[in-house]
């Protein structure tokens, strides 16, 4: 519950207020993204065709398909970077504001293929970047800061490090340090694990595991990796030429899996 | 970094104190030995009469001298009557000294009486033949067809040259062409009789030369005289009437010859002869020394380059960040920039005399034009170039315009921002030698002076500090970007 109730404005704000909290209870959607009919082209191909789904309930949402099936697209569909030809975008129930997209993104954790830490920045700057850019207290940031290399279980020493300094895995858990500092109800994945190699892969999935057993929240996986898909998703999407191929839950993922690759 | 803002604070107190000195009489000097011992003259009188004394030297020829007459860089010069009637005033016809003090009323301008010497064109002859023949006067040269005349290619070609003075005096020999500096040679050789000359050259005295008398009074006369503004103090004006007929033609020879043989420097020569007349008592005056002189010049070369390069990077970065994301503006931009570039350096600078005027002013603006390119080309480059995956996850993350700017896109493009304004400073520390033209000081007055007197010593004394100069810019911005831009993200420098 995100409302405030503004309680020194006088008694007749106070029920104005209250009655308008309760009609929000009651009448809105509190899913944190749904997707309604999205359809979206890049020129003349079509990347989304009536698209619709609902993210929520704090899990765990793999999307699954070959590169160029629209995945990431719908990736910067959810966050704003592009706002789709057709269709509508409801976060938390609201249509996406485009013109205010930018408050919409802080509550949204992003972490991309390639990392994208920013070299010139440690690893300190790197992951406190949105925790300085919205004022938060210093002891705030230097809390959560120790807080989040604990969690992927990085040193504290390396904190003046540079992003060359340091391996593919390790990179990627500053990044997810940083996607995760505003603790953000959502987070949005895109490939995150894709250039790591089997082992580094693996333990960073345990951190994330680990991490929706103690504060869970909606994830959006992007990934073409059924492996992985199958070890930390909760539900799933499988794309296929603009379309919902298939969907279903995580006991449906693990069958596709063994049927998809048992033929080959 | 707090280097920066304290050092254009010292900047602005310096402008500040510039124009708030009002005692100050600045004086300037025409490009050639006789005109910087004139100016010295006119300077160290003042100077003993308790006038703050600013030289404004190696302004160049007449058209600079006078526009920063007219443009109030400068308070007075020394000028030749002549050259005032037939150059500034543009006259056909030779002016009186009333004639030209009445248009010269309008411009707010005045000149004095003259110092006595007349350095017009004049014919000279072997002092043997002189005797010989009994040549005194040019009139005398018209029995002697047989004399062998070489001239300088300027006076077979001007009005008040060789075809119209043989016609007038009727002679009839027939001249060869020569170039002036090798005339004197000649002459001494025996390989001319006759040739011509300014009747001040140094030279006459040297080989024992007869100045032929222009008894008919062919040549325009050209006497010196002060030429200033007329808000010149009363007691300034007062203090150089003395120069009024105290200065022969033998005297304006014999110092002109005491800088070109002896290599006196024209503060002495100008001293002595001031001693000597009994205009000046005091013989002690403070010379400034050669360093001392040297860091003068080097400070004032490091404002001009300073001052240009900040109003550039002033103006270049935040129109860089303006334009890099729209590539047809940027184009275009960068396009009028690097033509900016290609214009010669002293073509610049000549273009703005007519604009601006010459002085400091004018030099600052070409100055900053040359330093725009380097720096707008790299800010657009540096920025348009940082990775548009750091960017869009700049974007992703939730990063605003100038968050984005501020805090991703600017520090990647920094170093090519850096390396931009490193370039644009050497450029400047270079290009500022070349103010002096047009009277903005700096080291480059001593290499215009020494080429304008062919002396290598001289030359040396500006364009050695300069050269020190640029490599300690070079130091300084590698100083700058090794302080401000970690190790693993610097360019390259070669």
């Amino acid at each position: 519950m995100r409302s405030v109730l503004k309680l020194d404005r006088g008694p007749g704000w106070f029920i104005l207020e209250v009655v308008y909290l309760i009609q929000k209870i009651l009448v809105s959607d509190q899913t944190p993204v749904s997707l309604n009919w999205i359809s979206h082209s890049f020129e003349s191909r079509r990347v989304l065709s009536e698209f619709s789904f609902s993210f929520g309930g704090d899990k765990v949402i793999a999307i699954l398909g070959k590169s160029g099936s629209g995945k990431s697209t719908l990736l910067q569909i959810v966050n704003g970077m592009i706002k789709p030809d057709q269709g509508e975008v409801l976060l938390f129930g609201e249509p996406i504001n485009y013109s205010h997209v930018r408050a919409l993104r802080l509550q949204m954790g992003y972490v991309v293929q390639q990392v994208g830490l920013f070299p010139h920045m440690d690893v300190e700057s790197n992951i406190c970047l949105l925790g300085r850019i919205t004022n938060r207290p210093k002891e705030f940031i230097r809390k959560r800061l120790f807080q989040l290399l604990d969690t992927v279980q990085l040193p504290r020493t390396w904190l003046k490090k540079y992003p060359h300094e340091l391996s593919g895995g390790e990179q990627q858990r500053v990044g997810l340090c940083r996607a995760m500092f505003l603790d953000p109800p959502i987070l949005l994945m895109d490939e995150p694990f894709a250039s790591l190699d089997y082992e580094t892969k693996h333990s960073i999935y345990k951190h994330i595991v680990a991490m929706q057993h103690t504060q869970p929240r909606t994830i959006i996986l992007v990934t073409h990796d059924w492996e992985e898909a199958v070890t930390l998703a909760d539900q799933f999407i499988w794309l296929e030429e603009a379309k919902i191929k298939e969907s279903g839950d995580h006991h449906h993922l693990k069958e596709l899996k063994t049927q998809l690759f048992s033929k080959l | 970094m707090r280097l920066i803002p304290t050092l254009v604070f010292l900047f602005l107190l310096q402008a500040i104190a510039i124009a708030q000195e009002k005692n100050t009489i600045r004086v300037g000097a025409k490009h050639f030995n006789e005109g910087y011992i004139l100016s010295e003259i006119i300077a160290l009188l003042l100077e003993d009469g308790g006038f703050v004394v600013e030289r404004k030297f190696n302004l160049g020829g007449t058209a600079v001298s006078f526009q920063a007459l007219l443009n109030n860089a400068i308070d007075i010069y020394p000028e030749y009557t002549g050259t005032i009637a037939s150059e500034i005033l543009q006259q056909e016809q030779e002016l009186s000294l009333e004639e030209i003090r009445v248009k010269l009323n309008t411009y707010n301008l005045e000149i004095s009486e003259p110092y006595g010497f007349n350095n017009t064109y004049a014919m000279l002859i072997d002092s043997a033949l002189s005797q010989k023949y009994g040549i005194r006067n040019i009139s005398d040269l018209e029995k002697y067809p047989d004399l062998r005349l070489g001239l300088s290619y300027e006076f077979l070609k001007r009005k008040d040259g060789w075809e119209n003075l043989a016609q007038f005096y009727k002679l009839s020999q027939n001249p060869v062409a020569l170039e002036h500096g090798l005339a004197y040679q000649a002459i001494v050789e025996h390989k001319i009789d006759v040739t011509d000359a300014y009747s001040t050259d140094g030279e006459i005295v040297r080989y024992r030369l007869v100045l032929l008398d222009d008894d008919r009074n062919f040549f325009p006369e050209y006497h010196a005289v002060s030429f200033y503004k007329s808000t010149l103090p009363t007691e300034a004006i007062t203090l150089l009437s003395k120069l009024a007929s105290s200065i022969s033609e033998g005297e304006m020879q014999r110092m002109n010859g005491l800088a070109l043989y002896k290599k006196l420097n024209h503060r002495d020569i100008a001293l002595r002869f001031l001693v000597e007349k009994g205009l000046i008592q005091n013989k002690d005056q403070a010379i400034p020394t050669d360093t001392r002189a040297i860091l003068e010049k080097a400070w004032v070369h490091v404002q001009l380059t300073l001052l240009a390069l900040l109003a550039a990077i002033l103006v270049a970065i935040p129109l860089g960040v303006l334009i890099y994301n729209r590539p047809y503006i940027s184009k275009g931009v960068l396009y009028v920039a690097g033509v900016l570039q290609t214009i010669p350096s002293i073509a610049l600078l000549a273009l703005m005399i007519p604009l601006v005027g010459i002085g400091m002013i004018p030099a600052l603006i070409a100055l900053f034009l040359y330093a725009l390119l380097p720096i707008l080309r790299n800010t657009v480059v540096g920025l348009a170039t940082v990775d548009p995956m750091l960017k869009k996850v700049a974007t992703a993350i939730g990063l605003g315009y100038w968050d984005r700017l501020r805090l991703v896109e600017f520090p990647l493009a920094l170093p090519m921002v850096l390396t931009g304004i490193r370039t644009a400073a050497v450029i400047n520390v270079g290009t500022a030698t070349l103010a002096a033209f047009i009277g903005a000081g700096g080291l480059g007055e001593f290499i215009v002076t020494g080429l304008a007197l062919n002396n290598v010593s001289l030359i040396l004394k500006g364009a050695i500090p300069a050269a020190l100069l640029a490599i300690l810019t070079e130091l300084f911005f590698e100083g700058v970007e090794w302080l401000s831009v970690s190790r693993h993200l610097r360019q390259k420098t070669y």
